[in-house]
């Protein structure tokens, strides 16, 4: 027990965890080229361990084996743990060195929870329309509606994709019917059938828009700026257990509705969405380049936000470094369009960070610096007093 | 007592990091308006649903005759005529992107009945709203003040516009005067009757989809039924490459980008000419839409116009259709330049022939062009 908490305190571990963690950035840097930013995250940082392997196919047998960014950190927090308490001694002479810590520990407690609890969407609209919720850009889920019993609310139930794995059968209370998961891609063309060319091939589905359509799974992107379209057939099973056919869903397709016991449900794949207890609306947009070039200047949103809540309608500009924080969300100017149809109307994309621990790294740094001042005047006014005897 | 108080903040600190997992949500929410339902198969008792591309997504008018898919850019066509021989032409065509704008698609129809352009500012005063299925359209009407039919009659035009999220959709009646405002009812309540949600219903052509870095489009206007992921990317080479017999003197090229195969083909001189063959979804955007293209982007050519077409166009036939020829000199910086391409439109898809060179090689291989266009066995 002592040896263990020895191991645990020493500074040798400190000195070879900060190692690890500079090969772990190295490598996951490298990695980013292949896997792109939101792979190699999970894979490298937000894991215990990871495995690194070239790129090129003939390198491919060579594995490098690293701690992940999660284990790392936790052994960072445990090593200063149990350093502090084997040798903390309160003196007034160490508070700078307690503070720093202090720092330290906000730091790394602070950047797991942004790791945990922060989520990127992007809410989208064109002028004119209300938004009431953010999407996910990465994530995606199998929603199901039905009428809530007042003629404008539906009763949502939605499935994260990631619980849609072939052969899984989802059931939830809310629902009087089971799912059954017959195919998934998570990167899917879905295209007409052609009468001819197809003729071997069966539809996608034997009910809704997939009986006219064919699936073909593609390799999965990693790239920043696409997107991957999932795509899934599922069956589905009345209460008796009995099959009432499949049906395809993708991000590509708009609802399709079945019937259950005698209720319509409409579902349909799409991107995750966050509902928000308030509602924007996009006023006008305004986008201007330097002249004669494509370079921006400014691109600004005007966009209406009401909040039934508290009574609040006011509008807002967002524009380039000017972003607005609201209800917990910061919302950043992000992309801007004209709509495919009317070039009349202009369209935005907003970024919308939620961050609960955004402050943290401040507060940590803060303290980290202010620790360390103590601890130099400390030694600074000792000195002086020193030579002044 | 105080060598705890790290520790334990720590562990406090880190209390609500339980982990967590996507998890199953309910909630209540708003309807998203308007959004249209593809059609149930188990509405009104399980029964006849236009799912089948063969049953368009609307209510044809009672005296409106179907008429055959002429294989253009249409994807239906109605007409009516009268015993005198006056006649009403009935299109949908809808077509990918901006498609040329608001004022430059009026002005076209105007042009066709007559008519002389209208500026911008004109614009609105002609602009109507429609109801088209459960979505709001625009309709432009117009009437000709010549006799441009057969010298007897005026012509008049009524074409609502459909603008989804990646598509236009332009139904369109024109014809002689008084028969297009006799059937003006049957034309609005024949919008009315559209199924904007149908599956396929508005097919969107391949130059709909949009380049990755372009805004998203709206969400609550209507997603395409079918769209490609990778913006004007082929099917997959996998979906086939048809047998086709090659000149013993053309060389089979590398993998190049959006091409499905490649042939450098040789002339006197060392000059070579380039033939490219690609393959894009739907009706990819029409033929006008890509001569156009081609004219004015890599030939220094004027864009052309649909009437046109048939001065410009010759058909060859092919196995199992027919191919739309084209053979343009480029002018200007261009000249000397000249392609050859033949588009192909085929049930699933549409393929591309461009074969692009010096003036020279490519006259003395018009010949095998022809002949290796008809090898192709789709």
């Amino acid at each position: 027990m002592k040896r263990l908490f020895k191991f645990f305190s020493s500074l040798k571990l400190t000195v070879w965890l900060l190692a690890l963690g500079i090969l772990v950035v190295f490598f996951g840097t490298l990695a980013q080229t292949e896997d792109g930013l939101y792979v190699a995250q999970q894979k490298y940082f937000r894991s215990l361990y990871a495995v690194w392997s070239p790129h090129d196919p003939a390198l491919k047998w060579i594995k490098v084996l690293l701690p992940g960014g999660y284990l790392l950190g936790t052994m960072l927090l445990i090593n200063l743990l149990a350093a502090h308490f084997t040798r903390f001694q309160w003196t007034w002479k160490k508070s700078g060195i307690f503070l720093t810590h202090i720092g330290i520990i906000l730091l790394l407690v602070g950047q797991l929870a942004t790791d945990m609890f922060a989520r990127e969407s992007r809410m989208s609209f064109a002028e004119g329309q209300w938004r009431n919720f953010t999407e996910d850009f990465q994530a995606t889920e199998l929603a199901i509606m039905s009428d809530a019993g007042q003629s404008d609310m539906d009763q949502v139930v939605t499935i994260p994709t990631t619980q849609l794995a072939p052969g899984r059968e989802v059931r939830h209370e809310k629902l009087p019917f089971t799912l059954r998961v017959t195919q998934w891609s998570e990167n899917a063309d879905v295209r007409r059938r052609g009468p001819m060319v197809d003729k071997d091939r069966p539809a996608a589905a034997t009910q809704g828009a997939g009986a006219s359509l064919i699936l073909e799974p593609t390799a999965a992107t990693r790239a920043m700026d696409r997107r991957n379209t999932p795509a899934v057939v599922v069956e589905v099973l009345d209460p008796a257990g009995q099959a009432l056919g499949t049906w395809l869903f993708a991000l590509v397709l708009n609802e399709q509705e079945f019937e259950v016991g005698g209720r319509t449900y409409r579902a349909v794949l799409r991107s995750t969405r966050y509902y928000q207890q308030f509602s924007m609306k996009l006023l006008k947009t305004t986008h201007q380049v330097y002249r004669g070039t494509e370079i921006p200047r400014n691109f600004q949103s005007r966009v209406l936000l009401e909040n039934p809540k508290t009574g609040e309608k006011r509008e807002v500009d967002i524009y380039m470094n000017n972003p607005l924080r609201y209800a917990g969300l910061t919302f950043f100017q992000h992309q801007m369009g004209r709509d495919e149809i009317d070039a009349n109307r202009g369209t935005s994309v907003l970024q919308v960070v939620k961050n609960p621990s955004w402050l943290t790294p401040y507060a940590g740094t803060l303290v980290v610096g202010l620790g360390l001042v103590v601890q130099f005047m400390i030694h600074l006014v000792g000195f002086v007093r020193k030579r002044g005897a | 007592m105080l060598r705890w108080t790290i520790p334990l903040l720590t562990v406090f600190a880190l209390a609500p990091l339980g982990c967590q997992r996507e998890e199953v949500q309910v909630y209540q929410a708003p309807k998203d308006s308007p959004t249209p339902v593809a059609p149930s198969p188990h509405a009104g008792g399980g029964g006849a649903v236009p799912t089948s591309p063969a049953t368009p997504p609307w209510a044809v008018p009672a005296g409106w005759a179907e008429k055959p898919n002429s294989g253009g850019m249409r994807i239906a066509s109605y007409g009516v005529s009268a015993a005198d021989g006056r006649s009403v032409d009935i299109s949908v065509v809808p077509l990918g992107g901006q498609s040329g704008g608001e004022l430059e698609n009026l002005n076209r129809w105007r042009g066709q009945i007559g008519l002389a352009p209208i500026t911008e500012a004109e614009l609105p005063a002609q602009t109507q709203p429609v109801t088209i299925g459960t979505l709001t359209g625009k309709l432009f009407e117009m009437v000709g003040d010549k006799l441009t039919l057969d010298g007897k009659y005026k012509a008049r035009t009524l074409a609502a516009v459909l603008s989804l999220s990646g598509t236009t959709v332009f139904f369109k009646m024109t014809g002689e005067d008084a028969l297009v405002t006799e059937n003006k009812t049957k034309f609005i309540e024949w919008l009315k009757s559209v199924q904007t949600g149908a599956p396929g219903a508005m097919e969107p052509t391949a130059a709909s989809t949009l380049p990755p870095t372009a805004t998203p489009a709206p969400v609550t206007s209507i997603p395409p039924m079918v769209s490609s992921s990778t913006a004007g990317v082929p099917p997959p080479p996998a979906t086939g490459v048809p047998a086709w017999a090659p000149p013993a003197h053309w060389k089979a090229g590398g993998q190049r980008p959006m091409r499905l195969a490649t042939f450098e083909v040789p002339g006197g001189n060392d000059q070579v000419a380039d033939l490219s063959i690609s393959a894009l979804g739907g009706t990819a955007g029409g033929v006008l839409a890509n001569l156009n293209r081609w004219r004015t982007q890599q030939l220094g050519l004027t864009a052309a116009t649909e009437a046109d077409l048939p001065k410009l166009t010759s058909q060859v036939p092919v196995t199992g259709g027919v191919a739309t020829l084209v053979d343009f000199a480029g002018e200007g910086e261009l000249k000397g330049t000249r392609m050859l391409a033949a588009i192909v439109n085929r049930p699933d898809r549409t393929w591309f022939f461009k074969l692009t060179g010096p003036d020279a090689v490519l006259g003395a291989e018009r010949e095998n062009f022809v002949k290796f266009l008809q090898s192709v066995k789709f």
